[in-house]
C-alpha cells in the first residue's frame, strides 16, 4: 500500500470535520513554499470534493490527535509552559512524564528513568 | 502515568513526540525482523501510536522486547494474544499493512507476509469490534447507515487492487524479466486476504469478491497472452523455438501463481490442440512437440489435483489426451503407466483405450510365443489360461480393436491343438 494518503502527507488529523480541515489546509497553503502548493491543492481536492472520499481517507490514516502533533520537537518543547511547582511535590517514582516537566532536571535524573514506561 | 495537576496537551504532545522517538524504531525492526528502519516521517507520523499501546493490555511485553532489543517475531505473536486497544489495532492494522508492501518492494517475502497476517488480524478486531462504524459515524454523524457500511466494508479493497494492478504489471513482462518470485508471493499474499473472515459479512464478501476478480484476472491475462501468442504462429514454418516459447512462458506464470485452476485449464486447451495441429502437419516427432508434451506433464499433476477436488471441471480428456501423447513414446510398462493415468482421468478415452488394448494384445503375443516353448500340459494350460485373460483385457479396454479377432482365432486353434476348452477359462 503506497503512502500517499492525504492526512499522512498533510499531516492532519484525520478526524477534523470538512469545515476544520478547510481552515487548517488554508494554513498550511499559506505557509507551504509555491513549488509545493499544487500538491497540497491536490491533497485538499481529494479530501474536500467527495464526502465519502474524505471519509475513506480518514479511516485509512493514522490517527492523529492534538496530542500527537507532527510539530519539530524543539517547537515542541518550546511550547511547554515553564515549570511552576516545587521539587518537594515530585513523585517518588519519576517516569518520562515528570522529566519533561522539569526539563532542566531532566540530566541529572535521566539516568533514574525506565527507558521504556511499563506502567500505565 | 502521574499527571500532575499542571499537565498540559503542550506536555502531553512532547511526551509522544519523545515516546516516539523511543519506540517507533525498536517496533519497526521488532516487526519486520530487522529488515526496516523507522525514518523520521514514520516517527512522526506515529507519535500517537505509543500512547495506544502503552493503553494496551500487550504494553508490558513490548515494553520489555524493547528493552532487550529482541527482533523475535513470536514476541509481537505474544504481545497480540494480550489485546490491544482498538485505536491501537488501527495503527497496527494500517502500520502492518504498509511495512508488508514495504517488505515486499525490498524482497523480504517472509517478513511481508508475516506483517500482512498480523495486519488482517488488527483489521478483523476493528471490524469485530465496530470501531470502524463508529469512527465513521464521528467523522460524519449525518452519513445515511448504508453509505457507511458500503465506506466501511470496501475499505480495504483498494489495497488489494492495487496489489492486483503489480501482478498483472510483472505477468506482462517479458520471460526473462519476469520476477516469478514476487508473483509467487503476491499469491501468498492473496492467501493471506483469501482466509481474511471479519465478523463483519458485507466486509467479508467485498474482500472475497476482490480476491476472487484477482483470481480471475491473473488467469485471464495468461490465457489472453498465450492464446494470441500461439494464435500468430504458423505452426507449418514457425521454428521449434518459437512454438515452444509462449507456452514455456505459461507454465513459467502459471508456476509462479501456484497453479489456478482456470490457467491451467486455458493452458491445456491450448497445448492439446496445439498438440493435434502440430500432428496434423507431420510435426508430431519434432523437438517441440516433445517439448509441449513434457510441459504438459509438468502440469498434469497440479491440473490433476485439481480435476480431483472438483475445482476443474471439463478437462478429463484434455488430460486423458496428454498421457496418451506422452505414452507413445513409451514402450512396455512405461507405456502402460501412461494409459492408466489417462484411464484413471478419462475413462474410455478412446485413444488410451486403444493403446491400452494393444499392450494388452502384445501380452497375448507374449503368451503364444512362450506356449510354443512350453511341453508341460500344466503349463500349457496355465499358459493358455494367461493369455485367455489378456485377449480378456484387451476386449474390455477398446472391443473394436481390428486385431482381436486374429489373436483370438490364434488363442483357440491353439486351444483345440491341447485339447483344451477355451470355456473352461471364463467359468472361473
Amino acid at each position: 500500500m503506497k503512502n500517499e494518503n492525504p492526512f499522512d502527507d498533510l499531516e492532519i488529523d484525520p478526524r477534523l470535520s470538512g469545515r476544520e480541515l478547510t481552515k487548517r489546509i488554508r494554513k498550511i497553503i499559506e505557509k507551504a513554499p509555491a513549488d509545493e502548493r499544487a500538491e497540497i491543492q491536490a491533497n485538499w481536492e481529494k479530501l474536500t470534493l467527495r464526502e465519502d472520499q474524505r471519509i475513506h481517507h480518514a479511516l485509512l490514516a493514522h490517527p492523529r490527535p492534538e496530542s500527537a502533533s507532527a510539530r519539530e520537537v524543539s517547537t515542541l518543547r518550546t511550547n511547554v509552559p515553564l515549570p511552576t511547582s516545587k521539587l518537594q511535590n515530585t513523585a517518588v517514582s519519576l517516569t518520562r512524564a515528570d522529566v519533561i516537566v522539569w526539563d532542566e532536571a531532566a540530566v541529572s535524573v535521566q539516568h533514574l528513568i525506565p527507558r521504556y514506561d511499563q506502567g500505565k | 502515568m502521574s499527571r500532575m495537576k499542571w499537565w498540559s496537551p503542550a506536555h502531553q504532545a512532547l511526551l509522544n513526540a519523545l515516546d516516539a522517538q523511543d519506540v517507533v524504531p525498536g517496533l519497526f525492526l521488532l516487526l519486520t525482523g530487522g529488515a526496516l528502519q523507522a525514518n523520521e516521517k514514520d516517527t512522526r507520523r506515529l507519535r500517537d501510536w505509543p500512547e495506544a499501546l502503552h493503553d494496551s493490555a500487550s504494553w508490558p511485553i513490548l515494553a520489555a522486547a524493547l528493552t532487550s532489543g529482541t527482533r523475535d517475531h513470536e514476541v509481537w505473536n505474544q504481545a497480540q494474544a494480550q489485546g490491544f486497544t482498538d485505536r491501537a489495532a488501527h495503527h497496527n492494522a494500517l502500520l502492518l499493512l504498509e511495512l508488508s508492501d514495504r517488505l515486499t518492494q525490498g524482497r523480504r517475502f517472509d517478513e511481508s507476509l508475516r506483517c500482512v497476517r498480523w495486519a488482517t488480524t488488527n483489521w478483523a478486531q476493528l471490524y469485530e469490534s465496530g470501531y470502524l462504524a463508529a469512527l465513521t459515524k464521528d467523522l460524519d454523524p449525518q452519513l445515511p447507515e448504508d453509505a457507511t457500511a458500503e465506506i466501511v466494508s470496501g475499505l480495504l479493497c483498494p489495497a488489494l487492487e492495487e496489489r492486483r494492478q503489480r501482478v498483472i504489471e510483472e505477468l506482462r513482462k517479458s520471460s526473462a524479466d519476469m520476477d516469478a518470485a514476487a508473483i509467487t508471493h503476491s499469491q501468498d499474499w492473496f492467501d493471506v486476504w483469501r482466509s481474511f473472515t471479519p465478523a463483519a459479512q458485507r466486509a467479508a464478501a467485498r474482500i472475497r469478491q476482490t480476491v476472487a476478480a484477482y483470481d480471475q484476472s491473473v488467469s485471464q491475462l495468461v490465457a489472453q497472452q498465450m492464446t494470441k501468442a500461439v494464435s500468430d504462429l504458423d505452426l507449418t514454418t514457425a521454428q521449434d523455438l518459437e512454438i515452444e516459447a509462449p507456452l514455456r512462458q505459461t507454465w513459467r506464470q502459471i508456476e509462479a501463481l501456484r497453479f489456478p485452476a482456470p490457467a491451467m485449464a486455458e493452458m491445456i486447451g491450448t497445448l492439446i490442440s496445439t498438440l493435434w495441429s502440430l500432428r496434423r502437419v507431420g510435426r508430431d516427432t519434432t523437438p517441440a512437440f516433445n517439448t509441449l508434451v513434457d510441459l504438459g506433464i509438468l502440469l498434469a499433476p497440479h491440473l490433476g489435483r485439481t480435476i480431483k477436488s472438483g475445482e476443474s471441471i471439463g478437462q478429463n480428456s484434455r488430460l486423458g489426451d496428454l498421457y496418451v501423447f506422452r505414452a507413445e513414446r513409451e514402450r512396455g510398462e512405461a507405456r502402460r503407466e501412461y494409459l492408466v493415468l489417462a484411464l484413471d482421468f478419462c475413462p474410455g478415452h478412446r485413444n488410451a483405450s486403444m493403446l491400452m488394448s494393444y499392450l494388452h494384445l502384445h501380452d497375448v503375443q507374449v503368451g503364444m510365443q512362450d506356449l510354443a516353448k512350453t511341453i508341460r500340459p500344466a503349463s500349457i494350460k496355465a499358459t493358455l489360461k494367461a493369455v485367455h485373460g489378456h485377449l480378456k483385457l484387451a476386449e474390455a479396454a477398446f472391443p473394436l480393436n481390428e486385431d482381436l479377432a486374429g489373436h483370438t482365432e490364434r488363442f483357440q486353434k491353439a486351444c483345440l491343438k491341447n485339447k483344451i476348452d477355451p470355456r473352461s477359462f471364463d467359468e472361473k
